[in-house]
């Protein structure tokens, strides 16, 4: 198969340049000071660049999720090969990488050699706490594009307890839910396909 | 330091970042065990502070795995644990794309991605929940956690300006 080919679906209206991809992944690694790296990318991605809308960035969300790896390093290289293939790849891991690099190092280093202030701790304390406000209102603001889907309230629902409350493992919950809910879609498909039809011959 | 460090470095983190199945923070108790007991290249309570670093600063918190390897084997390990890390995920993530796209018109592209769509947004509120478990510990810290998610969710407001008022609220020691 023709891997080289260039992805159509995401970019059909869009040109994004290399640089941008480094620089916006840049900022939303820069910005997520005690957390929230995802609802960053989602913010700067979404809202501020325009490069996807909030449904194409669950899909690539999801489609990544089920990868080994870390998960933001896995969106970054998903959203830069979408746009602009092995290169979108380098500059967007890259452009997410580099400049924390450069801070765990300095700060890690200057800890090694000094140890850390209380003040420090208490300040990320804060930090913490506003970057998991953050992360719930990701998943809110993406909850709330399907709330009108049942399937997708159904399986979200299962999946959440079955991690917040039963306690599987994330990989378990996924090898679990994800092939129902694939499996429910498709007949989901199918069966409005088939009544949409039957419509079409009344008419 | 010698070129043997270097190879178990390599070995041992290109390893973890293959087995990162649910990502990164799925690796860590491995890697705790593979750096602290079986390899003996730092403490218990190193790895620990190293976590507390990757965690405060901005960015991917499995950039930890820079610092061990700085810690280890200095400016090379650092290159080696860093690319060992974050390569084998970029290839094969590159790999997939291609390959999805190749599937773009397949009937079964929309159930695939409105499934695992619908898992996500369920690990979405779990890790949230996970993430504000480890940040609060104390009736404040649950009110600023709630009331960030509800201002960043409802208004349109830079979410720099509530870090700055969180950061404020932290500093002066009222969450705990």
């Amino acid at each position: 198969m023709d891997l080289k080919k260039p992805y159509q679906r995401l970019e059909k209206k869009k040109e994004v340049k290399l640089w941008d991809l480094a620089t916006g992944f840049a900022k939303m690694s820069l910005c997520s000071f005690g957390g929230g790296l995802t609802a960053w990318a989602e913010q700067i991605a979404v809202k501020e660049r325009k490069w996807l809308t909030d449904d194409e960035f669950l899909h690539a969300l999801a489609i990544t999720q089920v990868l080994p790896g870390p998960n933001m390093i896995k969106l970054a290289a998903y959203i830069g090969s979408n746009f602009r293939g092995v290169a979108g790849v380098f500059a967007a891991v890259c452009g997410l990488v580099a400049a924390p690099l450069v801070i765990v190092m300095v700060v890690g280093i200057l800890f090694i050699e000094m140890g850390s202030d209380p003040a420090v701790h208490r300040t990320l304390n804060g930090l913490g706490a506003c970057a998991a406000g953050m992360a719930f209102s990701l998943a809110i603001k993406l909850t709330s594009k399907n709330i009108k889907d049942w399937l997708f309230m159904i399986f979200g629902a299962v999946a959440f307890a079955l991690i917040a409350f039963v306690r599987l493992p994330m990989m378990l919950a996924i090898l679990i839910v994800g092939p129902l809910a694939i499996i429910a879609y498709w007949y989901y498909g199918k069966a409005q396909k088939k009544s949409e039809g039957e419509e079409g011959k009344e008419k | 330091m010698n070129v043997m460090t270097l190879l178990s470095l390599l070995y041992v983190f290109s390893g973890l970042s293959v087995i990162a199945l649910g990502g990164g923070t799925a690796a860590l108790a491995q890697m705790q065990l593979d750096c602290v007991r079986n390899y003996h290249w730092i403490t218990n309570d190193q790895f620990v502070d190293f976590f507390a670093i990757t965690q405060a600063t901005p960015g991917p918190s499995m950039l930890i795995v820079s610092l061990i390897g700085y810690k280890v084997a200095s400016w090379p390990g650092m290159i080696v644990t860093t690319v060992a890390t974050f390569a084998p995920a970029c290839v094969l993530t590159y790999v997939v794309s291609r390959v999805w796209h190749y599937f773009h018109d397949s009937k079964w592209r929309e159930p695939v991605e409105k499934g695992l769509s619908a898992v996500t947004v369920g690990l979405l509120f779990a890790s949230s929940l996970i993430v504000t478990k480890h940040a609060a510990s104390g009736w404040e810290a649950y009110i600023l956690v709630a009331a960030s998610a509800l201002i960043l969710s409802f208004t349109k407001i830079n979410p720099l300006i509530i870090m700055g008022i969180s950061a404020v609220i932290g500093y002066f020691g009222l969450v705990q």
